[in-house]
């Protein structure tokens, strides 16, 4: 849907596919200022600074079929990790516009925690009981 | 009350701990992640505006939200070993859902809470290596060459002297905090409110040329570095 938008819009765009990893490469260096680096695909080049934004909907990349069932020191499953760090760490510091940084994105590990940052912007949010006394809980069933 | 949330083995957290005590803060109690996991009861509860949270430990002590005043946090890692004997799916879900919970009560304790979790961190954010480098440039503090690739291990083994400095509050303690001139000192404030932490440790790594290169950043500062400054400097907090 990203892509067929950026077609319309004549943009430049590259598709990243996680589970090709074996041909990409990333480096980058913070220099001053500056993030320099490069982004390797396929055998086609790109600089980093020539990105102005970033759609991110990876998974974790342990979980790809290439290297779920690897032995953890396995170079493929090391590399495809040291690749996808390199792409994280340089997705969440690139100037470029990210749509999500992880950052964002952390609160939505912990319901709970995000609902006290949604009651904090002055949402109302429901009664909430989390306990590990089964008591507890039949009495929080009864009264809601 | 006023607690310690740190390892056992967390020796700079035990430091401070006695210093606190030493200086009248009580009641003041340690309470190590494996007491608060393996509680007796739990209760976190969201109603009428308001957080409460109390917890019933397994050696009788009760952490009721209601009487915490202040709480120096030291804890970033949770015990997970209780899982172990679930298949990992479920092992993986259980972990991640024990996190969530204790980030959300740990959070939402009142009180001055040094440093409070973030989400991406019980101890307050966690950033890599990369994200302190750049967020000290940001700061305008000299950093030392920073380069990571898919071909290589990132790794850190300057072979120039390194030094540790605490920043609590935006101001800066230790020994080595000779090393900072008023710009210096004025750029690590600005790191410190760019982290939004207030507790933090700056690595430094000192280059040929005698200046000091910021390495990286910990939300669990080797607090003796900072010395009875520092403790006087949370008693104020505190009390």
């Amino acid at each position: 849907m990203v892509a067929s938008a950026l077609d319309d819009m004549d943009a430049p765009y590259l598709v990243f596919n996680q589970r090709r990893f074996a041909d990409a490469h990333l480096e980058f260096s913070i220099q001053g200022e500056l993030i320099i680096g490069r982004l390797c695909v396929q055998g086609r080049e790109f600089p980093l600074d020539a990105f102005a934004g970033v759609y991110n909907r990876m998974i974790d990349d342990q979980a790809l079929p290439e290297v779920r069932n690897l032995p953890p020191d396995h170079p493929d499953r090391l590399r495809c990790h040291r690749l996808h760090d390199a792409l994280l760490q340089w997705i969440e510091i690139t100037p470029a516009r990210v749509i999500n940084r992880m950052a964002a994105m952390a609160s939505n590990g912990s319901k709970p925690y995000q609902m006290q940052l949604i009651r904090q912007h002055g949402f109302a949010t429901p009664e909430t009981l989390i306990t590990n006394d089964p008591e507890l809980a039949r009495q929080f069933y009864r009264q809601h | 009350m006023y607690c310690v949330f740190c390892r056992s083995e967390d020796l700079p957290a035990q430091w401070a701990y006695r210093g606190l005590k030493q200086r009248g803060l009580a009641p003041l109690e340690i309470f190590t992640p494996e007491a608060l996991v393996y509680n007796r009861r739990l209760e976190h509860r969201f109603q009428a505006g308001e957080t409460i949270t109390r917890i019933e430990l397994a050696d009788g002590r009760v952490l009721d939200s209601d009487r915490v005043r202040g709480v120096l946090n030291r804890i970033n890692f949770l015990p997970v070993e209780h899982f172990n004997v679930a298949g990992l799916d479920d092992r993986a879900y259980a972990v991640q859902e024990q996190q969530a919970i204790f980030l959300s009560w740990m959070y939402a304790l009142p009180g001055e809470v040094i440093n409070r979790p973030g989400a991406r961190g019980l101890c307050g954010d966690h950033r890599s290596a990369a994200e302190w480098v750049w967020l000290a440039t940001q700061a305008g503090l000299p950093v030392l060459p920073f380069h990571q690739s898919d071909e290589q291990p990132l790794e850190f083994t300057p072979t120039n002297p390194t030094f540790q400095l605490v920043v609590f509050d935006s101001e800066v303690y230790g020994a080595s905090a000779h090393w900072c001139q008023a710009d210096l000192r004025n750029s690590i404030g600005r790191l410190a409110e760019l982290s939004r932490l207030r507790l933090i440790g700056l690595d430094f790594s000192i280059s040929s040329a005698g200046e000091p290169l910021v390495m990286s950043a910990t939300t669990l500062p080797d607090l003796r570095l900072g010395g009875e400054i520092l403790l006087d400097a949370l008693i104020a907090v505190f009390a």
